[in-house]
């Protein structure tokens, strides 16, 4: 008798084990999630109702901040370069990632050494890519326009960082040239996984290159498409900050200006960590909203029918 | 099972170690531990070894002077990042008792949010350890905000003497003649920028603005940025509109090209140093590190910026930099020994260890002697006609503007008094959003003023 209880007991203890287990195994992300990422959040959005310059008492305005944004033409033309920005360097992450891509696939020699230097810029930090690059474009003893008049192309040459129209493309094409070989290897696997049959049979149908290409390739890498545009865009619209300001702190002429780093300006050189934090929160709704957007008419199931 | 126990017990570490992370701090420097005291020091960074070593030395001579007390210094980040940090340990709960930053952080930032004590009184014993006029920079409504321990600044331009020499210039007197010299520079020694400015750092074109609207305004620059503050004017009048355009006239006229858009510091000196610029502006901070670059290649001189027009005359800007305060979340305490600690590191032998290292051309403790490098007693010759920087009398938010607009002034995207409308559209925004206000003091409630003042003896 004793022993069928203490054997009820030990089962009784198993399963409550087996039931705690898994909630054990995620407790600690759920505590660090909580920790920084969701209090950080909960705690912006009770900030953005305050006057605040993180030293002095927080004064509530009520919606104020969020006002005040609404006619801060800084934050709205920010917003439009980040919008600007996104949408070119995805272009060019994935136009690029895809043209390598193709040229690996087709590659007869050293393909492992050409991977290796395409994919090499993805491990370096985006203020050791703002430096190098910063230095590259630098006006006056900068590779490039060294280079360019060298080779008798005086014509081209720029301010590639201090030209406010220009600028802005300068510090997209490092974002691009940073990121593409992570596409890359994206899309070099999504090629690779096409069955050769396919193309063998559209040949013997008669289908030339392009046909080929709009036909089988892009249909048969739509998931790969997809998981990279969202990745691009995600990445360059919240993660723009490092590259900014550290190849042109936003200059000249506010010319890059990004949301970010007009919201770290609000926050950290003028102590306005209220606005900051509307700022924050708008952001982070259209972010929210355009992200949504993409998933739903990206991920549709007839985007996947062969 | 090992392995489902092994899996448990590295989540209860991580769980532990997260909340250790996330909810660790508190006090560290509360005044009694363990009967001991504590001061605590939040500096910014200090650019040399052996200034660091000084302060260890001095801060050593203290605790070894007053048993049981133990001198925490922290150095981290820059000097405009202090704010920050200090608003961290606010949070925190943590007691900072002193901060070392620039003096314009300490007017502009910390004394108007109520983050430093009120040390008037508290100094008043120790004033006349200062050179004449140096604490005035600290002085904000007739209360002391903060020391000056560091040197005094003053701003120039620096040429290549021995190219403008060679090639027959004078120091240029006027606009006219430093076009001249720099048409002259550029023709002979095939150089693209006769002088070359480090204005991809937003300040320096804020503090080309103070050099051109000291000249416009007829030296008055000081007390027209207080009445436009106050509310009292408009930034947008004709001063400040042909202070931007006397700017723009330095491009237009060849003087500089757009590469000192995107020129730092550390370019801007590697230029010259490598005579492929002529000229830079800078301040007496700059002359050491550029004597050390330029390595005795050539002899380098110093002139104040020319007249930019008829009737002008140079105003050079500057202060007495590297401010020292008291942080208001002190341990209030311990104020006692926060006093003998201002009275010790002012005293002549602490002073000595501390700031002679700097090499200061104008020192702010009268028992530093000044260093005697070439070009030095012209420096000082320039005092005369300096004025404090106007970045300490206005928000960063201005100076942000300032910089920008200068930027496109330059590069022609906007025109003068577009310009000044901007600067005026941000104060007013300040107004607006945060209720500015330039006179601060004048609106504090006696529970603030109980919070800065020091507790009686």
């Amino acid at each position: 008798m004793l022993t069928k209880k203490s054997n009820s007991v030990t089962l009784n203890n198993k399963r409550l084990k087996d039931k705690i287990f898994p909630y054990a195994m995620v407790a600690p992300s759920v505590i660090i999630f909580t920790l920084f990422a969701v209090y950080p959040f909960l705690m912006g959005i009770y900030i953005s109702f305050f006057r605040w310059d993180g030293l002095s008492a927080m004064q509530y305005v009520g919606t104020q901040n969020y006002s005040n944004v609404f006619i801060d033409s800084d934050y709205w033309t920010a917003l439009k370069h980040t919008f600007f920005y996104a949408f070119f360097v995805t272009v060019g992450k994935n136009v690029l990632g895809f043209i390598l891509a193709k040229l690996m696939m087709d590659l007869v020699f050293a393909k492992g050494f050409f991977r290796t230097i395409t994919y090499m810029p993805v491990t370096f930090s985006y203020v050791v890519c703002g430096m190098l690059w910063a230095w590259i474009f630098n006006p006056t003893f900068g590779l490039l326009n060294n280079f360019l008049s060298l080779v008798g192309a005086d014509s081209l040459i720029m301010g590639w960082l201090s030209d406010p129209k220009v600028a802005i493309y300068s510090v997209m094409w490092v974002d691009i040239w940073r990121w593409a070989g992570f596409h890359m290897v994206l899309y070099l696997a999504g090629l690779q996984a096409i069955p050769k049959d396919y193309y063998e049979a559209a040949e013997i149908d008669g289908a030339g290159p392009v046909s080929k290409f709009f036909k089988i390739t892009i249909p048969q890498l739509n998931s790969v498409i997809v998981l990279n545009i969202l990745m691009a865009v995600t990445g360059a619209l919240v993660s723009n900050y490092d590259i900014v300001n550290v190849m042109t702190g936003g200059g000249p002429f506010g010319s890059t200006e990004v949301a970010l780093t007009y919201i770290y300006r609000n926050a950290f050189e003028f102590y306005n960590l209220g606005k900051a934090s509307a700022m924050s929160v708008i952001l982070f709704g259209l972010t929210l909203i355009f992200g949504a957007i993409q998933i739903f008419s990206m991920t549709r199931d007839e985007n996947y029918d062969s | 099972m090992l392995k489902k126990k092994m899996a448990l017990l590295l989540s209860a570490a991580l769980v532990a170690g997260a909340a250790m992370t996330g909810c660790g701090g508190g006090d560290s420097s509360g005044g009694d531990a363990a009967g001991d005291k504590e001061l605590t020091i939040m500096a910014a960074s200090m650019r040399l070894e052996s200034m660091i070593d000084g302060w260890n030395q001095m801060i050593t001579n203290f605790e070894d002077a007053n048993e049981g007390v133990k001198v925490n210094l922290t150095m981290q980040g820059e000097w405009s990042e202090i704010p920050q940090y200090l608003a961290q340990a606010r949070m925190a709960g943590q007691t900072v008792d002193f901060v070392r930053t620039s003096g314009g952080v300490i007017r502009s930032t910390l004394a108007p949010s109520g983050a430093l004590m009120d040390i008037t009184d508290t100094m008043a014993p120790y004033a006349d350890r200062f050179v004449e006029g140096t604490l005035d920079n600290y002085t904000v409504g007739g209360h002391l905000w903060g020391i000056p321990y560091g040197e005094t600044t003053t701003s120039c331009v620096y040429y290549n003497k021995t190219m403008f020499d060679e090639l027959g210039l004078q120091e240029p007197k006027t606009l006219d003649e430093l076009v001249h010299c720099a048409d002259v520079i550029k023709e002979k020694k095939g150089i693209k920028n006769a002088w070359i400015h480090q204005g991809a750092i937003v300040d320096y074109w804020q503090m080309w603005f103070e050099e051109a609207y000291g000249q416009t305004s007829g030296h008055e620059s000081i007390a027209k940025a207080e009445d436009w503050l106050s509310g009292n004017s408009s930034f947008v009048n004709d001063e400040t509109v042909t202070a931007f355009a006397k700017i723009r006239e330095l491009f237009d006229r060849g003087v500089l090209t757009s590469d000192s858009l995107d020129t730092d510091d550390t370019a801007m000196k590697a230029l010259f140093a490598q005579q492929q610029a002529a000229m830079f502006y800078g301040g007496t901070w700059e002359y050491a590190p550029t004597l050390e670059i330029v390595d005795g290649a050539f002899e380098i001189g110093v002139f104040l910026w020319p007249s930019l027009g008829e009737g002008m005359s140079a105003q050079a800007c500057g202060a007495a930099d590297d401010g020292f305060a008291v942080a208001s979340n002190c341990n209030k305490d311990n104020w006692d020994l926060i006093a003998k600690f201002l009275d010790h590191m002012t005293n002549e032998e602490s002073a000595n260890l501390t700031l002679g290292p700097i090499q200061p051309i104008i020192p702010v403790i009268k028992t530093v002697p000044p260093v005697d490098l070439p070009c030095a007693q012209e420096m000082v010759s320039f005092m005369p006609d300096t004025i404090m920087f106007l970045d300490w009398l206005w928000p960063s938010e201005i100076n942000n503007t300032l910089g920008n607009q200068i930027a496109g002034v330059t590069a022609g995207h906007i025109t003068p008094e577009a310009a000044a409308q901007a600067v005026q559209d941000t104060y007013e925004k300040l107004v607006r959003e945060n209720d500015y206000s330039y006179n601060w003091y004048d609106k504090w409630t006696e529970d603030q003023w109980a919070e800065v003042t020091p507790p009686a003896k």
